[in-house]
Protein backbone atom coordinates (compact mmCIF):
# COMPACT_ATOMS: atom_id res chain seq x y z
CA UNK A 1 0.00 0.00 0.00
CA UNK A 2 1.46 3.28 -0.78
CA UNK A 3 -0.19 6.61 0.97
CA UNK A 4 0.18 10.42 0.93
CA UNK A 5 -1.28 11.68 3.40
CA UNK A 6 -1.45 16.01 3.19
CA UNK A 7 2.65 15.66 1.11
CA UNK A 8 3.79 18.62 -0.14
CA UNK A 9 7.01 19.40 -1.42
CA UNK A 10 8.96 22.81 -2.37
CA UNK A 11 11.94 22.94 -4.13
CA UNK A 12 13.02 26.78 -2.85
CA UNK A 13 10.12 28.87 -3.91
CA UNK A 14 8.46 26.58 -6.40
CA UNK A 15 6.07 24.39 -5.15
CA UNK A 16 5.82 20.39 -6.96
CA UNK A 17 3.01 18.92 -5.02
CA UNK A 18 0.57 20.81 -2.58
CA UNK A 19 -1.28 19.21 -0.32
CA UNK A 20 -1.34 15.39 -2.03
CA UNK A 21 -3.10 13.27 -0.32
CA UNK A 22 -3.56 9.81 -1.84
CA UNK A 23 -3.84 5.95 -1.71
CA UNK A 24 -2.68 3.28 -3.76
CA UNK A 25 -4.17 -0.05 -2.73
CA UNK A 26 -1.47 -3.17 -2.39
CA UNK A 27 -1.80 -4.97 -6.07
CA UNK A 28 -3.37 -2.08 -7.97
CA UNK A 29 -2.30 -1.00 -11.18
CA UNK A 30 -2.02 2.92 -11.05
CA UNK A 31 -1.29 5.53 -13.82
CA UNK A 32 0.16 9.33 -12.60
CA UNK A 33 -0.69 11.46 -15.99
CA UNK A 34 1.01 14.76 -16.54
CA UNK A 35 2.65 17.06 -18.58
CA UNK A 36 6.37 17.50 -18.46
CA UNK A 37 7.35 19.46 -15.17
CA UNK A 38 4.58 18.86 -13.96
CA UNK A 39 5.35 16.80 -10.68
CA UNK A 40 5.35 13.26 -11.80
CA UNK A 41 8.78 12.48 -11.01
CA UNK A 42 8.99 14.53 -7.53
CA UNK A 43 5.98 12.20 -6.74
CA UNK A 44 8.02 8.93 -7.64
CA UNK A 45 10.96 10.27 -5.98
CA UNK A 46 8.68 10.64 -2.72
CA UNK A 47 7.48 6.59 -2.65
CA UNK A 48 11.13 5.74 -3.08
CA UNK A 49 12.24 8.17 -0.86
CA UNK A 50 14.77 9.36 -2.55
CA UNK A 51 13.42 12.71 -1.30
CA UNK A 52 11.08 13.73 1.85
CA UNK A 53 8.08 15.39 1.96
CA UNK A 54 8.51 19.21 2.99
CA UNK A 55 5.15 18.83 4.76
CA UNK A 56 2.91 15.74 5.00
CA UNK A 57 3.63 11.84 5.64
CA UNK A 58 4.46 9.07 2.84
CA UNK A 59 4.36 5.53 3.67
CA UNK A 60 5.14 2.83 1.12
CA UNK A 61 4.25 -0.44 2.83
CA UNK A 62 5.70 -0.81 6.33
CA UNK A 63 7.67 2.36 5.85
CA UNK A 64 7.06 5.82 6.98
CA UNK A 65 8.78 9.10 5.82
CA UNK A 66 8.40 10.26 9.63
CA UNK A 67 10.49 7.28 10.81
CA UNK A 68 12.89 6.78 8.36
CA UNK A 69 16.29 5.30 9.44
CA UNK A 70 19.22 4.47 7.44
CA UNK A 71 18.60 0.93 7.92
CA UNK A 72 14.45 0.77 6.80
CA UNK A 73 15.31 2.92 3.47
CA UNK A 74 17.57 -0.06 2.69
CA UNK A 75 15.03 -2.28 3.12
CA UNK A 76 12.03 -0.10 1.37
CA UNK A 77 14.26 0.09 -1.69
CA UNK A 78 14.81 -3.42 -1.91
CA UNK A 79 10.89 -3.88 -1.70
CA UNK A 80 10.71 -1.86 -4.24
CA UNK A 81 11.54 -1.80 -8.68
CA UNK A 82 12.54 1.27 -9.98
CA UNK A 83 12.40 2.80 -13.79
CA UNK A 84 14.30 5.98 -13.45
CA UNK A 85 13.47 7.96 -15.90
CA UNK A 86 17.36 8.80 -17.03
CA UNK A 87 17.57 5.23 -16.40
CA UNK A 88 20.51 5.35 -14.87
CA UNK A 89 22.33 1.87 -16.39
CA UNK A 90 25.85 1.66 -14.84
CA UNK A 91 28.03 2.40 -17.92
CA UNK A 92 31.35 0.59 -16.91
CA UNK A 93 29.00 -2.78 -16.25
CA UNK A 94 27.81 -5.10 -19.47
CA UNK A 95 24.03 -5.44 -19.32
CA UNK A 96 24.34 -8.44 -17.36
CA UNK A 97 25.67 -7.24 -14.88
CA UNK A 98 23.41 -4.40 -14.90
CA UNK A 99 20.50 -6.24 -14.58
CA UNK A 100 22.29 -8.48 -12.04
CA UNK A 101 23.60 -5.78 -9.12
CA UNK A 102 19.65 -5.29 -8.38
CA UNK A 103 19.69 -9.02 -7.09
CA UNK A 104 23.03 -8.73 -5.53
CA UNK A 105 22.74 -5.64 -3.37
CA UNK A 106 19.58 -7.88 -1.91
CA UNK A 107 21.91 -10.64 -0.97
CA UNK A 108 21.77 -12.65 -4.05
CA UNK A 109 25.46 -14.19 -4.54
CA UNK A 110 24.15 -17.17 -6.27
CA UNK A 111 25.91 -17.13 -9.48
CA UNK A 112 23.58 -19.62 -11.55
CA UNK A 113 20.53 -18.60 -9.75
CA UNK A 114 21.44 -14.88 -10.25
CA UNK A 115 22.00 -16.14 -14.09
CA UNK A 116 19.24 -16.93 -14.88
CA UNK A 117 17.05 -14.76 -13.39
CA UNK A 118 18.68 -11.92 -15.32
CA UNK A 119 18.36 -13.97 -18.67
CA UNK A 120 14.79 -14.75 -17.70
CA UNK A 121 14.33 -10.94 -17.37
CA UNK A 122 15.54 -9.73 -20.29
CA UNK A 123 13.72 -11.45 -22.19
CA UNK A 124 10.76 -10.70 -20.74
CA UNK A 125 11.43 -6.71 -22.56
CA UNK A 126 13.24 -8.47 -25.71
CA UNK A 127 16.58 -7.98 -25.11
CA UNK A 128 18.04 -11.36 -23.36
CA UNK A 129 20.50 -11.34 -26.37
CA UNK A 130 22.29 -7.97 -25.52
CA UNK A 131 23.80 -9.43 -22.11
CA UNK A 132 27.18 -9.40 -22.72
CA UNK A 133 27.62 -5.76 -24.37
CA UNK A 134 27.90 -2.57 -22.38
CA UNK A 135 24.92 -0.12 -22.05
CA UNK A 136 26.87 2.16 -24.50
CA UNK A 137 26.37 -0.66 -27.40
CA UNK A 138 22.55 -0.35 -26.98
CA UNK A 139 19.98 1.70 -28.60
CA UNK A 140 17.69 4.05 -26.36
CA UNK A 141 15.22 1.88 -26.54
CA UNK A 142 17.34 -1.21 -25.59
CA UNK A 143 18.67 0.84 -22.72
CA UNK A 144 15.01 1.42 -21.43
CA UNK A 145 14.39 -2.25 -21.87
CA UNK A 146 17.52 -2.58 -20.06
CA UNK A 147 16.23 -0.64 -17.19
CA UNK A 148 12.67 -2.14 -16.76
CA UNK A 149 14.70 -5.44 -16.46
CA UNK A 150 16.76 -4.59 -14.00
CA UNK A 151 13.65 -3.08 -11.90
CA UNK A 152 11.64 -6.55 -12.25
CA UNK A 153 14.06 -8.78 -11.97
CA UNK A 154 14.12 -9.28 -8.16
CA UNK A 155 9.70 -9.67 -8.30
CA UNK A 156 9.53 -6.83 -6.35
CA UNK A 157 6.51 -5.74 -4.34
CA UNK A 158 5.97 -2.48 -5.83
CA UNK A 159 7.13 -1.13 -8.90
CA UNK A 160 7.57 2.20 -9.57
CA UNK A 161 8.10 3.16 -13.48
CA UNK A 162 8.92 6.82 -14.46
CA UNK A 163 7.84 7.49 -18.68
CA UNK A 164 9.82 4.42 -19.05
CA UNK A 165 8.37 4.04 -22.80
CA UNK A 166 9.25 7.67 -23.99
CA UNK A 167 10.78 7.73 -27.29
CA UNK A 168 9.89 4.18 -28.31
CA UNK A 169 8.28 2.80 -31.21
CA UNK A 170 5.23 0.78 -30.85
CA UNK A 171 6.45 -2.77 -30.76
CA UNK A 172 9.17 -2.42 -27.65
CA UNK A 173 6.69 0.10 -25.63
CA UNK A 174 4.07 -2.77 -26.17
CA UNK A 175 6.79 -5.15 -24.55
CA UNK A 176 7.50 -2.89 -21.82
CA UNK A 177 4.19 -2.92 -20.75
CA UNK A 178 3.33 -5.99 -21.18
CA UNK A 179 6.38 -7.10 -18.65
CA UNK A 180 4.53 -4.32 -15.95
CA UNK A 181 1.07 -6.02 -16.71
CA UNK A 182 2.92 -9.60 -16.35
CA UNK A 183 4.35 -8.28 -12.97
CA UNK A 184 1.15 -6.77 -11.99
CA UNK A 185 -0.34 -9.85 -12.59
CA UNK A 186 2.10 -11.80 -10.46
CA UNK A 187 0.46 -9.44 -7.18
CA UNK A 188 2.57 -6.09 -7.46
CA UNK A 189 1.70 -2.99 -7.09
CA UNK A 190 2.57 -1.39 -10.24
CA UNK A 191 2.85 3.20 -10.78
CA UNK A 192 3.80 4.35 -14.16
CA UNK A 193 3.69 8.19 -14.44
CA UNK A 194 3.56 9.15 -18.32
CA UNK A 195 3.14 12.51 -20.07
CA UNK A 196 1.13 10.32 -22.72
CA UNK A 197 -2.31 9.52 -22.99
CA UNK A 198 -1.87 6.70 -25.63
CA UNK A 199 -0.09 5.02 -22.82
CA UNK A 200 -2.07 5.54 -20.42
CA UNK A 201 -5.01 4.30 -22.19
CA UNK A 202 -2.75 1.15 -23.36
CA UNK A 203 -1.20 0.25 -19.38
CA UNK A 204 -5.04 0.34 -18.25
CA UNK A 205 -5.55 1.04 -14.54
CA UNK A 206 -6.97 3.63 -12.47
CA UNK A 207 -5.61 6.56 -14.20
CA UNK A 208 -4.78 9.95 -12.02
CA UNK A 209 -3.79 13.14 -13.46
CA UNK A 210 -1.15 16.02 -12.22
CA UNK A 211 -1.42 19.28 -12.69
CA UNK A 212 -0.26 22.69 -10.79
CA UNK A 213 1.26 20.58 -7.70
CA UNK A 214 -2.58 18.19 -7.40
CA UNK A 215 -3.37 14.76 -7.56
CA UNK A 216 -6.97 13.65 -9.01
CA UNK A 217 -8.17 10.79 -10.52
CA UNK A 218 -9.27 10.93 -13.99
CA UNK B 1 29.23 -14.51 -9.96
CA UNK B 2 30.22 -15.32 -6.06
CA UNK B 3 30.47 -12.60 -3.82
CA UNK B 4 34.42 -12.60 -3.56
CA UNK B 5 34.47 -12.86 -7.65
CA UNK B 6 32.36 -9.80 -7.69
CA UNK B 7 34.80 -7.66 -4.77
CA UNK B 8 37.54 -8.39 -7.36
CA UNK B 9 35.85 -7.57 -10.26
CA UNK B 10 34.50 -4.52 -8.75
CA UNK B 11 38.21 -3.34 -6.88
CA UNK B 12 40.02 -4.32 -10.65
CA UNK B 13 37.00 -2.41 -12.12
CA UNK B 14 37.50 0.89 -10.25
CA UNK B 15 41.67 0.54 -10.56
CA UNK B 16 41.23 -0.12 -14.24
CA UNK B 17 38.73 2.98 -15.10
CA UNK B 18 41.13 5.37 -13.46
CA UNK B 19 44.68 3.42 -14.35
CA UNK B 20 47.02 6.41 -14.83
CA UNK B 21 45.94 7.41 -11.27
CA UNK B 22 46.15 4.25 -10.21
CA UNK B 23 49.53 3.60 -11.70
CA UNK B 24 50.44 6.71 -10.00
CA UNK B 25 49.73 5.77 -6.61
CA UNK B 26 50.97 2.35 -7.54
CA UNK B 27 54.55 3.48 -8.34
CA UNK B 28 54.45 5.92 -5.45
CA UNK B 29 53.92 3.16 -2.82
CA UNK B 30 56.49 0.78 -4.28
CA UNK B 31 59.24 4.03 -3.81
CA UNK B 32 57.80 4.50 -0.25
CA UNK B 33 58.15 0.98 0.40
CA UNK B 34 61.31 -0.16 -0.94
CA UNK B 35 62.66 1.40 2.14
CA UNK B 36 61.47 -0.71 5.29
CA UNK B 37 61.75 -3.57 2.47
CA UNK B 38 65.64 -2.57 2.20
CA UNK B 39 65.76 -2.07 5.90
CA UNK B 40 63.98 -5.75 6.84
CA UNK B 41 66.51 -7.35 4.56
CA UNK B 42 69.39 -5.26 6.32
CA UNK B 43 67.87 -6.15 9.64
CA UNK B 44 67.04 -9.92 8.95
CA UNK B 45 71.13 -9.99 8.11
CA UNK B 46 71.94 -7.62 11.37
CA UNK B 47 70.14 -10.37 13.99
CA UNK B 48 71.61 -13.32 11.88
CA UNK B 49 75.03 -12.11 12.77
CA UNK B 50 74.53 -11.09 16.26
CA UNK B 51 72.81 -14.45 16.67
CA UNK B 52 76.05 -16.36 15.04
CA UNK B 53 77.88 -13.75 17.68
CA UNK B 54 75.29 -14.70 20.34
CA UNK B 55 76.47 -17.88 20.34
CA UNK B 56 79.81 -16.69 21.70
CA UNK B 57 78.65 -14.85 23.91
CA UNK B 58 79.95 -16.86 26.84
CA UNK B 59 80.73 -15.96 30.64
CA UNK B 60 83.99 -17.40 32.28
CA UNK B 61 83.78 -18.10 35.95
CA UNK B 62 87.16 -18.47 37.26
CA UNK B 63 87.48 -20.27 40.11
CA UNK B 64 89.97 -20.88 43.07
CA UNK B 65 92.52 -22.95 42.75
CA UNK B 66 91.51 -24.63 46.41
CA UNK B 67 87.81 -25.12 45.55
CA UNK B 68 86.24 -27.42 47.29
CA UNK B 69 84.25 -30.07 45.29
CA UNK B 70 80.90 -29.12 47.47
CA UNK B 71 81.58 -25.41 46.98
CA UNK B 72 82.30 -25.98 42.83
CA UNK B 73 79.22 -27.92 43.23
CA UNK B 74 77.76 -25.23 44.56
CA UNK B 75 78.70 -22.86 41.91
CA UNK B 76 77.63 -24.77 39.48
CA UNK B 77 74.04 -24.71 40.70
CA UNK B 78 73.97 -21.43 41.07
CA UNK B 79 75.07 -21.09 37.39
CA UNK B 80 72.57 -23.49 36.29
CA UNK B 81 69.50 -21.18 36.69
CA UNK B 82 70.54 -18.94 34.34
CA UNK B 83 72.93 -21.01 32.16
CA UNK B 84 71.35 -23.27 28.99
CA UNK B 85 74.72 -24.97 28.86
CA UNK B 86 78.19 -24.90 31.84
CA UNK B 87 81.21 -26.38 30.73
CA UNK B 88 83.58 -26.96 33.97
CA UNK B 89 87.35 -26.79 32.26
CA UNK B 90 90.08 -28.08 34.94
CA UNK B 91 93.10 -26.30 35.58
CA UNK B 92 95.06 -29.90 33.39
CA UNK B 93 92.53 -29.30 30.66
CA UNK B 94 93.54 -25.32 30.51
CA UNK B 95 97.14 -26.10 30.68
CA UNK B 96 96.34 -28.45 27.70
CA UNK B 97 94.38 -25.97 25.75
CA UNK B 98 97.22 -23.60 25.82
CA UNK B 99 99.55 -25.72 24.88
CA UNK B 100 97.94 -26.65 21.79
CA UNK B 101 96.90 -22.75 21.24
CA UNK B 102 100.52 -21.87 21.62
CA UNK B 103 101.55 -24.80 19.75
CA UNK B 104 103.65 -26.70 21.85
CA UNK B 105 104.53 -26.93 25.83
CA UNK B 106 108.05 -25.39 25.25
CA UNK B 107 106.86 -21.61 26.72
CA UNK B 108 104.79 -22.96 28.81
CA UNK B 109 107.58 -25.46 30.12
CA UNK B 110 109.41 -22.40 31.73
CA UNK B 111 106.63 -22.25 34.30
CA UNK B 112 107.25 -24.35 36.87
CA UNK B 113 103.77 -24.93 38.14
CA UNK B 114 100.39 -24.86 36.26
CA UNK B 115 99.14 -21.13 36.72
CA UNK B 116 95.70 -21.53 35.04
CA UNK B 117 92.67 -21.34 37.34
CA UNK B 118 90.33 -24.11 36.65
CA UNK B 119 86.84 -22.45 35.29
CA UNK B 120 83.03 -22.97 34.31
CA UNK B 121 82.17 -22.05 31.13
CA UNK B 122 78.56 -20.35 30.41
CA UNK B 123 76.33 -19.97 27.65
CA UNK B 124 73.33 -18.27 29.40
CA UNK B 125 69.87 -18.36 28.25
CA UNK B 126 68.58 -16.09 25.55
CA UNK B 127 66.71 -13.73 27.79
CA UNK B 128 70.10 -12.80 29.73
CA UNK B 129 71.78 -12.53 26.32
CA UNK B 130 72.46 -8.67 27.40
CA UNK B 131 74.23 -6.43 28.66
CA UNK B 132 71.90 -5.66 31.91
CA UNK B 133 71.31 -9.27 32.92
CA UNK B 134 75.26 -10.18 31.95
CA UNK B 135 76.59 -7.23 34.53
CA UNK B 136 74.31 -8.05 37.21
CA UNK B 137 75.32 -12.18 36.45
CA UNK B 138 78.64 -11.06 37.05
CA UNK B 139 78.71 -8.84 39.94
CA UNK B 140 76.25 -11.79 41.89
CA UNK B 141 78.61 -14.41 40.80
CA UNK B 142 81.96 -12.56 41.90
CA UNK B 143 80.54 -12.43 45.46
CA UNK B 144 79.98 -15.96 45.60
CA UNK B 145 82.36 -18.69 47.74
CA UNK B 146 85.07 -20.44 45.76
CA UNK B 147 84.69 -17.60 42.59
CA UNK B 148 88.07 -16.04 41.78
CA UNK B 149 86.89 -13.67 38.84
CA UNK B 150 84.20 -13.93 36.04
CA UNK B 151 84.48 -12.30 32.44
CA UNK B 152 82.40 -11.66 29.62
CA UNK B 153 83.12 -9.10 27.37
CA UNK B 154 81.16 -6.31 28.97
CA UNK B 155 81.56 -3.01 26.69
CA UNK B 156 81.37 -5.20 23.79
CA UNK B 157 77.88 -6.74 25.20
CA UNK B 158 77.08 -2.90 25.72
CA UNK B 159 78.28 -1.91 22.11
CA UNK B 160 76.23 -4.39 20.66
CA UNK B 161 72.95 -3.78 22.81
CA UNK B 162 73.05 -0.24 21.86
CA UNK B 163 73.71 -1.03 18.34
CA UNK B 164 70.40 -3.58 18.57
CA UNK B 165 68.51 -0.50 20.16
CA UNK B 166 69.36 1.62 18.00
CA UNK B 167 68.32 -0.40 14.87
CA UNK B 168 64.38 -0.99 16.77
CA UNK B 169 64.41 2.69 17.04
CA UNK B 170 65.36 3.59 13.40
CA UNK B 171 62.43 0.69 11.94
CA UNK B 172 60.23 1.86 14.62
CA UNK B 173 60.81 5.46 12.75
CA UNK B 174 60.92 4.34 9.04
CA UNK B 175 57.83 1.82 9.83
CA UNK B 176 55.98 5.05 11.64
CA UNK B 177 57.03 7.33 8.24
CA UNK B 178 56.40 4.97 5.58
CA UNK B 179 53.13 3.84 7.06
CA UNK B 180 51.90 7.25 7.04
CA UNK B 181 52.94 7.76 3.51
CA UNK B 182 50.81 4.56 2.35
CA UNK B 183 48.02 5.85 4.20
CA UNK B 184 48.11 9.42 2.44
CA UNK B 185 48.87 8.04 -1.20
CA UNK B 186 45.97 5.33 -0.93
CA UNK B 187 43.57 7.72 1.06
CA UNK B 188 44.13 10.27 -1.85
CA UNK B 189 43.69 7.57 -4.73
CA UNK B 190 40.46 6.04 -3.32
CA UNK B 191 39.09 9.36 -2.39
CA UNK B 192 39.70 10.43 -5.75
CA UNK B 193 38.09 7.14 -7.43
CA UNK B 194 34.90 7.43 -4.99
CA UNK B 195 34.83 10.89 -5.89
CA UNK B 196 34.70 9.76 -9.80
CA UNK B 197 32.08 6.82 -9.02
CA UNK B 198 29.54 9.11 -6.85
CA UNK B 199 26.74 8.68 -9.33
CA UNK B 200 26.96 5.22 -9.35
CA UNK B 201 27.37 4.63 -5.86
CA UNK B 202 24.19 6.47 -5.55
CA UNK B 203 22.25 4.05 -7.91
CA UNK B 204 23.43 1.48 -6.01
CA UNK B 205 22.43 2.94 -2.62
CA UNK B 206 18.52 3.58 -4.92
CA UNK B 207 18.54 -0.02 -5.83
CA UNK B 208 18.66 -0.78 -1.99
CA UNK B 209 22.79 -1.47 -1.26
CA UNK B 210 23.89 -1.16 1.64
CA UNK B 211 26.86 0.68 2.85
CA UNK B 212 28.78 -1.71 3.69
CA UNK B 213 27.74 -3.41 -0.36
CA UNK B 214 29.14 -0.12 -1.64
CA UNK B 215 32.23 0.53 0.82
CA UNK B 216 33.72 -2.94 0.47
CA UNK B 217 34.59 -3.25 -3.06
CA UNK B 218 37.00 0.56 -1.94
CA UNK B 219 38.58 -0.76 0.76
CA UNK B 220 39.57 -3.92 -1.57
CA UNK B 221 40.51 -1.41 -3.80
CA UNK B 222 43.10 0.10 -1.40
CA UNK B 223 44.34 -3.20 -0.33
CA UNK B 224 44.66 -4.78 -4.11
CA UNK B 225 46.82 -1.90 -5.16
CA UNK B 226 49.11 -1.77 -1.33
CA UNK B 227 49.45 -6.09 -1.95
CA UNK B 228 50.66 -5.16 -5.65
CA UNK B 229 52.90 -2.76 -4.48
CA UNK B 230 54.28 -4.24 -1.68
CA UNK B 231 54.79 -7.31 -3.94
CA UNK B 232 56.81 -5.59 -6.42
CA UNK B 233 58.62 -3.70 -3.51
CA UNK B 234 60.04 -6.93 -2.30
CA UNK B 235 60.41 -8.18 -5.60
CA UNK B 236 63.03 -5.46 -6.32
CA UNK B 237 64.78 -5.74 -2.87
CA UNK B 238 65.09 -9.45 -4.22
CA UNK B 239 67.02 -8.53 -7.31
CA UNK B 240 68.92 -5.78 -5.26
CA UNK B 241 70.05 -8.58 -3.13
CA UNK B 242 71.06 -10.99 -5.75
CA UNK B 243 73.01 -7.61 -7.49
CA UNK B 244 75.09 -7.39 -4.15
CA UNK B 245 75.58 -11.18 -3.71
CA UNK B 246 77.94 -11.17 -6.20
CA UNK B 247 79.90 -8.63 -5.37
CA UNK B 248 80.51 -9.26 -1.56
CA UNK B 249 82.27 -11.57 0.15
CA UNK B 250 79.71 -12.45 2.59
CA UNK B 251 75.86 -13.61 0.69
CA UNK B 252 73.49 -11.64 2.52
CA UNK B 253 70.13 -13.76 2.59
CA UNK B 254 66.56 -12.28 1.84
CA UNK B 255 63.32 -12.13 4.45
CA UNK B 256 62.36 -15.58 5.45
CA UNK B 257 58.75 -16.06 4.43
CA UNK B 258 57.03 -15.43 7.41
CA UNK B 259 58.32 -11.70 7.41
CA UNK B 260 57.39 -11.38 3.17
CA UNK B 261 53.87 -12.52 4.44
CA UNK B 262 53.63 -10.42 7.37
CA UNK B 263 55.02 -7.48 5.30
CA UNK B 264 52.39 -7.91 2.33
CA UNK B 265 49.88 -8.22 5.12
CA UNK B 266 51.00 -4.54 6.85
CA UNK B 267 50.85 -3.19 3.46
CA UNK B 268 47.15 -4.74 2.83
CA UNK B 269 46.08 -3.40 6.39
CA UNK B 270 47.59 0.37 5.35
CA UNK B 271 45.71 -0.01 1.76
CA UNK B 272 41.94 -0.56 3.46
CA UNK B 273 42.70 1.88 6.52
CA UNK B 274 43.82 4.53 3.54
CA UNK B 275 40.66 3.72 2.19
CA UNK B 276 38.26 4.05 4.76
CA UNK B 277 40.05 7.56 5.80
CA UNK B 278 39.28 8.38 2.10
CA UNK B 279 35.66 7.09 2.44
CA UNK B 280 35.28 8.69 5.70
CA UNK B 281 36.17 12.23 4.29
CA UNK B 282 34.45 11.79 1.54
CA UNK B 283 31.03 11.22 3.81
CA UNK B 284 31.51 14.04 5.93
CA UNK B 285 32.06 16.55 2.44
CA UNK B 286 28.77 14.91 1.40
CA UNK B 287 27.23 15.49 4.47
CA UNK B 288 28.23 19.48 4.62
CA UNK B 289 27.05 20.57 1.32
Amino acid sequence: MIRFAGVSKRFGSKEALAGVSWEVPAGERVVVLGASGSGKTTLLRLITMELLPTEGVVEVGDFSSARLSGGKRIRLRRSLGIVFEDLRLIPDRNVNENVALALQVRGDWDAKDVSTKVREALGRVGVAERGPDPPSALSQGERQRVAVARALVARPGIVVADETTRHLGAEPADLILDALRETHAQGATVVLATNDEGVARAFGGKTYRLAGGRLEAA
Amino acid sequence: MGRLSYLFREAWRGLWHHRSLTFTAFLALVGALLVPCVFLVVLVNTLSAVHTLGDRREMLVFLHDDIADSTRQDVARRLGLVARQINYVSKDEAWDEMAKELGGDELLRAVNENPLPASFRVKLRPAYLHYAAMDSISQAMTHVDGVEEVQYGGPWIRRLDQFLQTLRTTGIGIAGIIGLVVLFVVANAIRLTVVARRDIHRVMVLLGASRRFVRTPLLFEGALVSVLASGTALGITYLIVLGLANRLVILPSFLPWRWMLSFVGAAALLGILGSALALARVGREDRTR
